[in-house]
């Protein structure tokens, strides 16, 4: 991910001049789009920028937005560092999300109550890591790009969720397809919104995230084989191992954030439950430059916009997908901005200077 | 299971195959040229979804079907304009601005369509292409139902491959592209502008996903559904690689996985046992596998995913 | 007798940011004559030559051919005015055939049909003219440096090029090849083509040049004609004082080896293309001695130090024993755990992570940096790099610093000092002075013969004669990923050394 390097280092000021400014040009360039089909471009930027902060309501919707968005994000900065690409949040969170849910409505967690929630977590990351680690297996055994299999194993796990809820997980006694009401839900924080424990448990996830790349060895490992993968054979760091490892691990995050979406949002099994989170968490982490405190705003912002974007459909007849091309449009003009004005701009010259005559 | 191994079934699925596998074909062929010059279109998924979107909208709005394929092509060359002014001149990673290219493609299809034509229950359409039967050829048994009463697009994606592989073979434009995604230094050291033969590869690529894109909803449907692509392009991409870099083997591959989700599809017709989730997830799982069986040992270009900086050594 | 110069320099200047690699540079190339440049690595050779090869556009200064400016914008265009330049690293297509490489070149249109036949007739002409024999239908990769090269030249000549850039020619080649390389060359100025030849080898620029310029840090030092030139003179415009080499071989002679540390017995192992580069070699090395290694790039030296280092896998049941306990080389952490130091041919992309500060490069290849509980220790690590760096005279704005800022020699004396701050067993290293200046290759040898000294066991793979010669006490040859002799440096010539590494074995040449 070279675009990410060039990101990486110089003066916060001039970084966040390019993010502001990338954020202000997309927005213009979708109000174009807007006008163009007759939308007033006012009207639906207040609903979709404005409305979210309005009240204490909209601002706990948000944050059950932001964790699955969050903890996707943390775990696609992972696989990041290492230049790998985890395109495959959907899919891992499907998997973490039927975890939680073989927990959640089994006779353990009818007798355990809450209790189970900790259990369905694990499992749920352990979905979520095994899903990943397909992709991560293959790459390492097979040399295949996980950029092309992550993807691929997305169209299969939302199929194996939809199988689910119609078949073996199906509660038999409606006639929709979902699965049965988990045993309990995950504890609310504020009583009058539906802001739960999950938001303590997306920021204990930056505080790992950080902790880890920062300051432990595995973390320096990881950071060696995204900075060159040479350096890291002669460092004695596994490619191999490394890159299954990480893979695994962005799976058990994406697993998590499919363990509280279910059990703190939905609370039953059913289709469409992994939304766009898979790739908004890419974006998220994209957009944070898989700086902690970055992905971590990143995900504030997107999870507003996603809650602005709903209200926006209702009120405007927008699609709430329009989100989709401002996330893409922010990205891209900030990848610009970088190359334009970034540090890497001018590192042009300072390769050359590196003589190997 | 005896009623899958007859005539009846087989012509029709083998036929069927061949009509599926023709916007595979495009998408995969076009890549094959663009990753040959050293740049892999993971934005494929992306510019077919738009261009099956514009490429309806104009023959809707014309009522020229010819039109609309046009449209088609040439958003899939103009998505790839853009793309490539940020993955080749601004050297930024192809696979973060592919992916982000995709991903505006899903909100800004969506977003037209609606806007558009609103959230109806009954879907605005258009006549299909038509069929046109080779003379003499259609008339041969099996055979001719199976390879000659097609759509032109179909015809064209066939005629499309071979020219590739007779470009890349025998010219010496085909000989430079391939030196410019194994070695752009030695490339541009033989005279070679090796960022123009990228825009080059990469917009073709484009203009041939958008066909392909066009097919998708004026080839077999008449119609435009929300992320119709539905992961072709990903599929394309696996193709690529399954081929070698050959466009021919890429027209068999293509005819196989379209083969597949023509299989699929009847299947679930059918009534099998199974549960249609497994015949929806079917292709995926095929291209899965096969990247991990035919995969194996490949020798990609060799630059291929590279920014090329000219004065970098 | 003023004739008009085939190419003129006037006033080139470049600068890359704050470094200026080319200062006011004027030269001037006639038909018929070998214009050598001189100068340490770093000097800007190469810099001047790519601007001449429109690879990079000079901030100032006039390009003339026969009398005429010129602008040359991209090798494109040098090439139609008639230059060509054989790169160091070969600019060939290694999958395409000699003939293929240059169907690529030419004016024909794009989607003309490639005519292979046609260029085919024109090379064998031109080889017969030239006197080049070359394999025109494998794939070039396939091919050895030194045919390699020829093709470059081919390449060339093809496209008409009248003033012909050898970059280095020789730095790749063996002694043997790099004779028939310069009657090459005698053969093109015979032909009244203008050569400019690169180097930073004194003998060999008295040897094939008419005219000398001297480059020191970018600026022209010195222009004598090679008849009025002597060795004395030349050095003095490249150092600007009288300096002499230490004696290293002196040391050399100094006490005797130990007992075995590191042995590699019928190691076999593949290149990154998994060719079998390294075909059974059997390898002892003692505490306290300095194993040479010689070979023409790409015969298997690089696989055998990478085996022993642990960060290449040995094939068909090949075994790497440390003092005695055999260790299995699929795995690199084993070897970093039994302490086998390991300076790397790449510095910048296999001894460092060029974007990392110093001082997380510092804990590079350590199974046991500084901790506190489950965390590095920062702190101790700056503290440890800091201090290396001193002793080591690494100049570096400090610890902070990206290792991709640092110049090559500095560089290098962080990995080294990095690789001897664990007091190794076995230190083993490729091509160690490489790109380094004179103070810089000193200051490295220095290093090597005090770990020798210091009782390690040192490998060293060289392809710099002089090297191998002064710091060995033996010099195995490799050709073909074999073995082929075992000689003592005071017992043998650079000659002998040379044959053998041709694959002609040590005893037949005698």
């Amino acid at each position: 991910m070279k675009a990410i390097d060039s990101m990486h280092s110089g003066a916060l000021l001039r970084r966040i001049g390019i993010v502001l400014l990338s954020v202000l040009a997309a927005l213009t360039l979708g109000a174009v789009f807007l006008i163009i089909l007759d939308v007033n471009p006012f009207t639906a930027y207040y609903y979709l920028l404005v409305r979210p902060f309005s009240s204490l309501n909209s601002i706990g919707e948000m944050t059950i937005k932001m964790v699955p968005i969050l903890i996707v994000g943390i775990g696609v900065s992972f696989t990041f560092q290492t230049k790998l690409s985890n395109l495959g949040g959907e899919g891992q969170i499907c998997l973490g999300a039927i975890g939680m849910t073989l927990v959640g409505t089994s006779s353990f967690a009818e007798a355990a109550g809450g209790w189970y929630i900790p259990v369905g977590m694990l499992v749920a990351a352990l979905f979520g890591a095994l899903w990943a680690g397909i992709a991560g297996f293959f790459k390492t055994r097979f040399k295949a790009s996980e950029i092309i299999t992550t993807l691929l194993l997305n169209y299969i796990a939302v199929q194996l969720l939809s199988w689910c809820v119609y078949y073996p997980l199906r509660d038999t006694a409606g006639n929709i397809p979902q699965s049965a009401a988990v045993a309990a839900t995950l504890p609310r924080l504020i009583s009058g919104s539906r802001m739960n424990v999950g938001l303590i448990i997306a920021l204990a996830c930056v505080v790992v995230y950080w902790v880890v790349m920062k300051r432990t060895k595995f973390g320096y490992r990881l950071r060696v084989l995204g900075g060159s993968i040479k350096a890291a054979t002669f460092g004695g760091i596994s490619k191999r191992k490394y890159y299954l490892i990480v893979m695994m691990i962005s799976g058990a995050f994406a697993g998590l954030a499919g363990s509280i979406e279910l059990a703190g949002t939905q609370t039953r099994l059913l289709e469409g439950l992994a939304g766009s989170y898979g790739f908004d968490g890419v974006v998220a982490s994209l957009l944070g430059m898989m700086n902690p405190l970055g992905v971590l705003l990143s995900s504030v912002l997107l999870g507003a916009l996603s809650i602005g974007a709903e209200t926006m459909q209702v009120r405007t007849g927008v699609s709430s997908l329009f989100l989709n091309v401002l996330e893409a449009l922010i990205v891209l003009f900030i990848l610009l901005g970088f190359s334009f004005f970034g540090d890497g701009s001018r590192k042009k010259n300072k390769k050359g200077k590196e003589s190997e005559e | 299971m005896d009623q899958i191994f007859t005539a009846a079934f087989l012509v029709p699925l083998l036929a069927a195959g061949v009509r599926m596998g023709a916007p595979l074909i495009f998408g995969s062929v076009g890549d094959v040229l663009s990753e040959k010059t050293g740049v892999m279109n993971i934005a494929l998924e992306g510019e077919m979804l738009i261009a099956a979107l514009l490429a309806f909208m104009a023959a809707y709005s014309s009522g020229s079907l010819l039109l609309g394929v046009l449209v088609g092509g040439f958003t899939g060359l103009l998505s790839a304009l853009v793309i490539a002014f940020w993955g080749i001149s601004r050297r930024q990673d192809q696979s973060v601005v592919g992916i982000m290219f995709n991903i505006f493609a899903l909100g800004f299809t969506n977003f037209l369509y609606r806007a558009t034509f609103g959230v109806r229950t009954e879907r605005a359409s258009v006549a299909t292409l038509e069929t046109i039967r080779i003379p003499v050829l259609a008339d041969i048994p099996y055979i001719g139902e199976i390879f000659f009463q097609h759509n032109i697009l179909v015809y064209l994606a066939f005629i499309g491959a071979v020219a590739v592989w007779f470009v890349m073979k025998y010219t010496k434009f085909g000989l430079q592209a391939a030196a410019a995604g194994e070695n752009p230094k030695a490339a541009a050291a033989a005279g070679i502008n090796v960022v123009r033969l990228r825009y080059i590869g990469y917009m073709f690529s484009g203009f041939m996903a958008g066909i392909g894109g066009a097919f998708l909803s004026l080839g077999n449907v008449g119609t435009f559904t929300e992320n119709m692509s539905s992961g072709r392009g990903f599929i394309c991409l696996a193709i690529t690689i399954l081929s070698r870099w050959n466009p021919l083997f890429a027209v068999l591959a293509a005819f196989l996985f379209g083969t597949v989700e023509a299989l699929q599809l009847r299947l679930q017709a059918m009534g099998a046992d199974l549960p249609y989730q497994f015949f929806v997830a079917l292709p995926y799982i095929v291209t899965l596998i096969s990247l991990v069986i035919f995969g194996r040992n490949i020798r990609a270009p060799k630059d291929l995913g590279n920014a090329y900086d000219k004065e970098s050594r | 007798m003023e004739r008009t110069p085939l190419l003129e320099l006037k006033g080139i200047t470049k600068t890359f940011g704050d470094f200026t690699a080319n200062d006011n540079i004027n030269l001037k190339v006639y038909r018929g004559e070998v214009h050598a440049v001189l100068g340490e690595n770093g000097a800007g050779k190469s810099t001047l030559m790519n601007i001449i090869y429109g690879i990079y556009k000079p901030d100032r200064g006039e390009i003339s051919l026969s009398g005429q400016s010129v602008k040359i914008q991209s090798p494109r265009d040098a090439l139609r005015h008639g230059i060509g330049m054989v790169h160091q690293h070969f600019m060939l297509v290694g999958m395409y055939s000699a003939i293929e490489n240059i169907c690529l070149m030419g004016e024909e249109k794009a989607l003309s049909l490639t005519n292979k036949k046609k260029t085919e007739e024109k090379l064998i002409e031109l080889k017969k003219q030239y006197g080049i024999e070359v394999d025109l239908h494998s794939p070039v990769e396939q091919l050895s440096i030194g045919m390699q090269q020829k093709v470059e030249i081919l390449k060339l000549l093809y496209t008409g090029a009248d003033v012909l850039i050898f970059d280095e020619p020789t730095a790749v080649l063996p002694p043997q090849e790099c004779d028939a390389l310069f009657d090459v060359i005698k053969n093109l100025v015979r032909q009244d083509k203008g050569v400019i030849f690169i180097s930073h080898k004194l003998e060999e620029v008295l040897y094939i040049s008419n005219y000398i310029t001297v480059l020191t840090r970018g600026q022209i030092t010195g222009q004598i004609r090679t008849q009025e030139a002597d060795k004395e003179t030349i050095v003095r415009m490249m150092v600007g004082e009288d300096m002499l080499p230490p004696d290293f071989a002196a040391r050399r002679a100094v006490g005797t080896p130990g007992p075995v540390v590191l042995e590699g017995e019928g190691l076999y192992a593949r290149d990154d293309r998994h060719v079998y580069t390294l075909q059974g070699v059997d390898i002892q090395i003692h505490a306290g001695e300095i194993v040479g290694v010689a070979g023409v790039e790409g015969n298997g030296q690089v696989e055998l130090a990478e085996v022993l280092a642990g960060v290449r896998k040995a094939r068909k049941g090949g075994r790497v024993k440390i003092d005695g306990q055999e260790v299995s080389t699929k795995n690199a952490s084993a070897f970093i755990e039994n302490n086998i130091a390991y300076v790397p041919a790449d510095r910048n992309y296999v001894g460092s992570v060029p974007d990392f500060p110093l001082y997380e490069n510092w804990i590079l290849r350590n199974n046991h940096p500084p901790m506190k509980g489950p965390f590095l220790d920062y702190g101790k690590i700056r503290e440890e790099a800091q201090k290396a760096m001193k002793s080591f005279d690494v100049r570096a704005r400090g610890v902070e610093e990206r290792s991709a800022n640092l110049s090559g020699g500095n560089l290098q004396k962080f990995i080294l000092a990095r690789a001897l701050g664990k007091h190794p067993r076995v230190l083993i290293c490729e091509y160690p002075t490489r790109g380094l200046d004179i103070k810089a290759t000193w200051f490295v040898r220095d290093r090597i013969l005090r770990a020798r000294e210091a009782g390690m066991g040192v490998l060293m793979i060289s392809g710099d004669f002089e090297e191998l010669f002064s710091l060995s006490d033996r010099i195995v040859v490799l050709y073909g990923g074999r073995i082929v002799g075992e000689v003592r440096p005071e017992e043998t010539t650079v000659r002998k050394v040379g044959m053998m590494m041709m694959g002609v074995s040590g005893h037949e040449s005698n």
